[in-house]
């Protein structure tokens, strides 16, 4: 068998093995898992579609709002409805934006998408009678198929292997996606645009697939996120929030399967650090901004990449020891 | 006589105060391969640009099989078979040689966007393999050489079945000893697949070698336009080429 297939079946048991074993481990990895998906999703805007954008909390937002409103206003807690809803949400959130998103580039469109994602912002603290305001909306009665969880356990069980699922299977589709004419396509537009339309493409339709796919999967992992917390509030939409996902995706890998991922877990250990260790918080953007520098000095292109050489490193020395 | 398949009228484009196009008249049969040849600034590429759509006429008309191409834009007129390769190859760095040459083959098919892109693999190697690329399928093109980058720019160009196929330059930056190879390549497929062939090139031996027609521009005019052999009797010819 061949060395990744072993370690792909090795990291998949571990992660089933893991709510098992710990809860402290399962909190970071059901967020690992949650935000895994919202990176490989940014990854597709940004890393494959070139689309790099300071907005994407509004999508991330939009699904949690989702769940927290069907919630609090028609009592809906069925997850069955709530999540493929959320995906719908952020589309529709995504979707006036998408056509300029499509078109422009570099700082003009993260400043763009960042003004934009922060109109929701602001939408959400100026109603608060319908969206709870700064106080957001605290969620409960969550239930799947039909089946109340009993409590806050049962839920994050759920959530933790419907993210751990919805990782595997997000990672599948990325990868068959862009083994299609369409997922080249998108490639394509992001490495040269003149060029397609030099060939009679418009580049900005598979820029706009992408970007609207992207949404789709940040509000996806917003509504499992609000489902575990149970709680949902504006600092979702803030801006921070789109360059925490930002990072993720940097720090991980650019344009690569797995580095969105790694990203993902690595903050969200940063942040279960923080939240559990008294009088850290205050420390929290610091020691992000220190980490994020050190990151692009010694791994530009990704964590991944590090770790990708180092394993062809191993590999040749072994060789050579062969030879 | 052969039907024009191009045929531009009264051409002229300014930019600034500088004169790109100056009342340029010409026209191409279908299968016709021409080059035109001038010196730099004397709106050989502009020519190219505006017949491609990528640039607007100030006066005139570009007339593609019959149809005014005025209300078309670059995207449309590659879509009615107007293709082009440039100075600089314009590739896709991220995609192989061999997918850089299947996507141009799935958008001129029309190809279903959820379809693989290796179901284009036979085709694109075929076509690589035509352009003595088949070696360098898997190389992106950072990896590859200049030249080898701007074979790859005109196979893109050539899978996408053009009607009027125009190369800006294509044996730029290329060895003498491959340029022979390149343009034969290419003439020979172009023939054989009946492709009207408009060439920009600076090297004369290629022009008089390949040209059934050659349109000689100075300061955005064409100051000839007919056979290659005739060239060498205008005094003005030999003036603008310095032959």
């Amino acid at each position: 068998m061949r060395p990744a297939i072993v370690l792909a079946v090795a990291m998949l048991a571990l992660a089933v093995s893991v709510p098992f074993v710990s809860q402290t481990a399962m909190l970071i990895a059901l967020f690992g898992f949650i935000f895994s998906i919202t990176a490989i999703g940014y990854n597709i805007a940004y890393g494959y579609g070139g689309m790099i954008s300071l907005g994407h909390a509004a999508f991330f937002g939009a699904g949690a709002y989702t769940v927290g409103l069907m919630n609090r206003h028609l009592g809906m807690g069925e997850l069955a409805v709530l999540l493929p809803l959320s995906m719908a949400a952020a589309v529709l959130v995504a979707l006036p934006i998408a056509p300029i998103a499509a078109r422009l580039s570099g700082l003009q469109l993260a400043t763009a998408l960042l003004a934009y994602s922060m109109l929701y912002y602001s939408l959400v603290l100026k109603l608060g009678p319908i969206t709870g305001g700064s106080d957001g909306i605290s969620i409960g009665g969550l239930a799947v198929l039909g089946y109340e969880f009993p409590d806050r356990q049962a839920l994050g069980l759920f959530i933790y292997f419907a993210s751990l699922a919805l990782t595997v299977l997000a990672l599948f589709l990325v990868k068959r996606f862009l083994g299609t004419v369409g997922g080249r396509l998108v490639l394509a537009a992001r490495d040269n645009p003149l060029r397609l339309e030099f060939l009679g493409y418009v580049p900005a339709r598979a820029k706009m697939a992408a970007f609207l796919i992207s949404a789709a999967m940040c509000g996806l992992s917003g509504a499992l996120y609000a489902s575990a917390l149970q709680f949902v509030n504006a600092d979702l939409l803030y801006w921070t929030m789109s360059g925490e996902i930002l990072f993720m995706v940097i720090f991980g890998g650019v344009g690569t399967l797995l580095g969105p991922i790694l990203g993902a877990f690595v903050l969200s250990g940063l942040r279960f650090y923080i939240a559990t260790t008294p009088d850290v918080g205050i420390y929290w953007q610091l020691a992000l901004g220190v980490i994020i520098a050190a990151t692009i000095y010694s791994a530009p292109r990704g964590l991944i990449h590090s770790i990708y050489r180092a394993a062809t490193l191993i590999r040749g020395s072994k060789g050579g020891g062969h030879g | 006589m052969a039907e024009a398949v191009i045929r531009v009228e009264g051409l002229s484009k300014r930019f600034g105060g500088i004169t790109a196009l100056n009342n340029v008249t010409l026209d191409m049969r279908r299968g016709e391969v021409a080059f035109i040849v001038g010196p730099n600034g004397s709106g050989k590429t502009t020519l190219v640009n505006v017949i491609s759509r990528y640039v607007r006429e100030d006066a005139g008309d570009v007339i593609f099989e019959g149809r005014s191409l005025k209300r078309v834009n670059h995207v449309r007129a590659a879509q009615m078979g107007i293709l082009r390769s440039f100075q600089h190859p314009q590739l896709f760095h991220g995609l192989t040689a061999l997918e850089n040459v299947a996507l141009s083959l799935a958008l001129r098919n029309g190809t279903p966007r959820a379809a693989r892109i290796d179901s284009l693999r036979d085709k694109a190697q075929e076509a690589l393999e035509t352009f003595q690329m088949g070696h360098l399928a898997d190389k992106r093109p950072p990896e590859m050489s200049h030249g080898e980058r701007k074979i790859l720019d005109i196979v893109m160009a050539f899978v996408g079945r053009p009607r009027l196929l125009m190369l800006d330059e294509p044996t730029s930056g290329v060895s003498t000893a491959d340029k022979w190879g390149i343009m034969d390549i290419v003439i020979r497929n172009a023939k054989k697949e009946g492709i009207t062939l408009l060439v920009i090139e600076h090297d004369l031996d290629l022009v008089f070698e390949y040209a059934e027609n050659v349109i000689v521009m100075f300061q955005g005019s064409v100051v000839y336009w007919g056979p290659p052999r005739n060239m060498a009797n205008s005094e003005r010819v030999r003036e603008v080429l310095g032959i």
